[in-house]
């Protein structure tokens, strides 16, 4: 038999008084539960206790194991023993550490016999069918494998930290690079942290956590057999064998991930996975184009100012899909919202880009905190002298270029739904609100319509649109129409209101179950998507609602206007179902006069209208971003309408 | 001469071993024939122990090496322990093992095992065999360490200060012990002791340390023969750099009312009949030192070499 089997049976020899003393602590809970049992169930009361007495007291064994069952021969001299056999260092190390595991492990389970003879412990985890650890993680089929797995790590872990620490002596000189490391590799660990934190994507974030307690329990498993095998006996070398790998490891661990977390946030528009969104200044050679991430998990993406003149492009906005970039109308200005340091849905501060400026617009922070990128709002004024931010219900207004504030005036204070206010400059003294009313989490159950007078200050309501309605888009013409659609029950009907007072004015399409969508052409007429029993179609409605054409839509529902129009046309996009819209899609080109619909090939839709409708309106008919799509490999190129030919855009 | 190259059993070349800035062991050099019984004499704190966790590749030297049957103790130890048996200072085993539960875990590690040995010895030594070895006597403790030592039949036997701490009767049958396991194997003994007496019967070879230095590497028969104490009556005599005593190089001389004794470290009958000439009409005698005083001659407080 090895050297390493000898070990660690010698090893469970030595600890068998374990089992039996777990055994009898397992019964601890059961008088604890009857006891609990009087506020709780008695079972539930049973299940919880022994698997926590259990958890408890395996780790706090573990600590104890971890701690002595190496460190103790070694400080009573008695490592001698083993050294004068033949047996290598790492077969003593691996036999005892494994055997003291086992014993850990085993006593757990032990300590859950006697609750499990009762129903609990073991039963009641056979019986767990949505543990928090289990989120996302993996097929729930495994889901009883996860627990012992975590909790074998876990252990292990301890064991292996708590013999680290007890071969760490003060009397070393060694001790201070152990105090000098456990300071500086943490602040490494956070920078690399709080630098994914940023992207909002839970993978990145595993992967750093998954990749620190990896290098931790490798380095402290490396560390304790380093010092076995080349400290053996010696105490002041085994520190030392043991402080040299444990640190260079983690330190190698520590500095590859923050390579990681370096290389993960420095992105560039090649690094899209695919071009998602792309949306222009009226006017100039800047687009914002946005996308998710090649290899940085699902949910991570990025969005830029590109300008596909000169190819040059800077990362901007938050980190959340649909991010919060304006230009504006003179396309001398983006402004866009971003998030410092944040794990959710945190406070931004209001960055402004110079688009005239230098070949890379710098940015330039303005000291102007919003809740929440998402939840806020900003909209520029018709001559690009003003903008307004909302940050929870409080509109502030700026003079710009000197970034002035004019004015702070608190909206309302009866609650609204966060994230359905929409801005819109009638001109420069005059804004329009539109405020969904209802709970902050809710659905809106109707929108009140503010007008802000900016040269004397006075926020006045003007009108309201009817309960359960939602905006689906401001017209382009200033703000002069609403569409909207209203639920009632399962049935949804689309119609036209007025943007000063919400009177209907028209209703576009008649009650159906499944819920239309709309969208202003540029010239102020409607292209309305409605389901039918069988087909979808496409409406055309003037700007005063009178039906003017109807056009089969095929197996798609959903259809919005872009602000993309060539020679009289309208680029239309559409998607079979809502869920889709970010994996499939198809570009149209759709002409007003005769009606005529067809695919442009090879495009996909660039979501300009998904995201903040009421901004992207104001990339109109002309600008940079008519002719430019992201392809069907989700690459960004200019489309020669003409031709049909495709150019890749160069970054 | 290396210690790999010189066919020893075991060596030690330019051996340093170093506590922080503490030398325990300064540039010693030996080497253990086979079939050698090596007695390594010092007092406590000489660096003995240190040479012996060395060898025993228990310790990485700071200079020099050590090494067993030509390979070095500290890369090699693995397979060298396989061919030596241990009797450290203290006995050092699991205290909650008994005795049997110890020889069933060292018999599985070792190629050649004789389970029968290890069970005659502790019925001889009267080592109780369910007794957890925390509870065995120092004796006890020793003689079990002893067992469990010889049972793999080793080629070398490396035995630190094993009779520390025992009672005579203890001290005596540990060396009867050892005595019969040498005369039926001619095992090779390398042993660190205070036990003078108990060594003086058996060790071939002596070296003595001297705060980390080795003062001294003879074969026991050449010690006995070149150290002696040489005594004349009467306070007259040489003084001990005069030519004729100078020749039997003293390591000490000490005057006292029945006259003077000097011991010296180069006894010859040549020098020894022109001192004898020199000091007539004194009574000159000259006989031979135990172990014991040879080595309080080397290291005790009044004079000695240093």
């Amino acid at each position: 038999m090895s050297g390493f089997a000898q070990v660690f049976m010698l090893e469970l020899r030595l600890r068998r008084a374990v089992f039996p003393a777990a055994l009898v602590a397992g019964i601890i809970p059961i008088p604890m539960a009857w006891i609990m049992s009087r506020n709780f169930g008695f079972s539930e009361a049973l299940n919880t206790g022994a698997l926590a007495f259990a958890l408890i007291g395996g780790e706090l064994l573990a600590l104890y194991l971890g701690a002595t069952v190496l460190c103790q021969d070694l400080n009573e001299g008695r490592h001698g023993f083993y050294f004068s056999r033949p047996l290598s260092g790492l077969a003593l190390w691996a036999g005892k550490f494994t055997a003291a595991w086992t014993v850990v492990l085993g006593a757990m389970l032990v300590a859950i016999i006697p609750a499990s003879l009762l129903g609990g412990g073991l039963a009641s985890l056979a019986g767990l069918e949505n543990p928090l650890w289990t989120y996302d993680v993996g097929p729930r089929i495994l889901l009883p494998l996860w627990m012992p797995i975590l909790v074998a790590v876990a252990v292990l872990l301890v064991m292996a930290f708590a013999h680290a620490a007890s071969v760490m002596r003060f009397s070393s000189p060694w001790i201070i690079l152990d105090v000098v490391m456990v300071v500086l590799l943490p602040a490494m660990a956070w920078w690399a942290l709080r630098r994914v934190m940023t992207f909002q994507t839970p993978l990145l974030f595993v992967v750093l956590i998954v990749a620190f307690a990896a290098s931790l329990l490798a380095g402290l498993l490396a560390a304790g057999a380093a010092q076995t095998m080349l400290g053996r006996a010696d105490l002041r070398r085994g520190h030392r064998v043991l402080s040299l790998t444990l640190w260079t490891i983690l330190t190698a661990g520590v500095l590859a991930a923050d390579g990681y977390a370096l290389w993960a946030v420095t992105v560039s528009p090649k690094d899209l996975r695919s071009v998602m969104r792309v949306s222009s200044a009226p006017t100039g050679p800047w687009v914002l184009i946005e996308g998710g991430l090649k290899h940085r998990g699902p949910y991570a993406r990025a969005s830029f100012i590109v300008n596909v003149q000169t190819g040059t492009y800077r990362s901007v906005g938050g980190t959340q899909w649909g991010s919060a970039v304006a230009f504006s109308p003179n396309g001398k200005l983006a402004v866009a919202f971003e998030t410092p340091f944040s794990f959710d849905n945190g406070p931004s501060e209001v960055v402004s880009y110079d688009l005239i400026g230098p070949e890379i617009p710098q940015p330039a922070r303005h000291a102007i905190t919003i809740s929440s990128a998402w939840e806020s709002r900003t909209a520029f004024s018709p001559d690009s002298s003003r903008l307004a931010v909302l940050s929870e219900d409080n509109l502030s207004l700026y003079e710009l270029p000197s970034w002035k504030l004019l004015v702070v005036q608190r909206l309302s204070s009866a609650p609204s739904v966060k994230g359905t206010t929409r801005l819109l400059f009638l001109d420069r003294d005059h804004l329009r609100i539109l405020r969904g009313d209802g709970g902050p989490r809710t659905a809106p159950d109707g929108t009140t319509i503010l007008e802000f007078n900016v040269a004397q200050k006075t926020l006045q309501e003007t009108g309201h649109v009817s309960s359960r309605s939602y905006l689906l888009q401001l017209d382009s013409t200033r703000g002069r129409m609403l569409a909207v659609f209203q639920q009632q029950g399962g049935n949804y009907q689309l119609a036209l209101c007025d943007a000063q007072t919400g009177a209907v004015l028209k209703v576009l399409t008649e009650w159906g179950p499944h819920y239309p969508m709309a969208s202003f052409m540029g010239d102020g007429r409607i292209l309305a998507a409605e389901k039918g029993n069988a087909q979808s179609f496409l409406r055309l409605f003037s700007t005063q609602g009178e039906l003017q054409r109807t056009c089969p839509l095929g197996a798609s529902r959903i259809a919005v206007a872009g602000p993309k129009v060539w020679g009289g046309k309208v680029v239309v996009e559409t998607w079979e179902r809502q869920t889709k819209i970010y994996d499939e899609g198809d570009v149209r080109l759709f002409d007003p006069a005769t009606g005529d619909l067809r695919i442009l090939p090879g495009l996909r839709p660039t979501h300009s209208i998904w995201f903040r409708s009421d901004e992207a309106e104001q990339g109109s008919a002309g600008g940079v971003t008519s002719w430019l799509f992201p392809d069907d490999k989700g690459k960004l190129i200019r489309y020669d309408f003409e031709t049909g030919k495709a150019t890749p855009v160069k970054f | 001469m290396s210690a790999e190259t010189n066919g020893a059993v075991a060596a030690f070349a330019g051996l340093t071993v170093r506590y922080g800035r503490a030398t325990a062991v300064e540039g010693v050099s030996l080497a253990v024939q086979k079939g050698e019984v090596y007695a390594l004499l010092g007092r406590n704190g000489s660096g003995k122990t240190s040479m012996i966790r060395c060898l025993l590749g228990q310790r990485k030297a700071c200079a020099g090496s050590a090494a067993l049957f030509g390979l070095d103790a500290w890369r090699d130890r693995q397979p060298a322990m396989r061919r030596v048996g241990v009797v450290p200072e203290s006995p050092d085993m699991p205290p909650a093992l008994d005795a049997l539960e110890l020889a069933n875990f060292c018999s599985r590690l070792y190629p050649t095992w004789d389970g029968k040995g290890v069970t005659s010895r502790l019925e001889r030594f009267g080592v109780p065999a369910k007794v957890p070895f925390g509870r065995l006597s120092r004796g006890q403790k020793n003689q079990l360490a002893l067992a469990l030592a010889l049972a793999p039949m080793p080629e070398v036997l490396i035995l630190d200060d094993p009779t520390l701490g025992l009672d005579a009767v203890a001290r005596r049958e540990f060396f009867e012990e050892l005595v019969g396991d040498l005369a039926d194997r001619g095992t090779t003994v390398f042993i660190s002791t205070h036990d003078l007496h108990g060594i003086e019967g058996i060790a071939s070879r002596v070296g003595i340390l001297k705060a980390g230095h080795l003062l001294l590497d003879e074969e026991m028969e050449a010690l006995k023969s070149k150290f002696r104490t040489v005594r004349w009556s009467g306070d007259a005599g040489p003084s001990p750099d005069a030519p004729s005593l100078a020749a039997l190089s003293p390591l000490r001389v000490r005057r006292d009312a029945w006259g003077t004794e000097a011991v010296v470290r180069a006894f010859d009958e040549a020098a020894f009949a022109r001192l004898v000439q020199d000091l007539a009409p004194s009574v000159v005698e000259a006989s031979s030192l135990s172990l014991e005083e040879l080595f309080i001659a080397m290291v005790g407080e009044e004079g000695g070499l240093s």
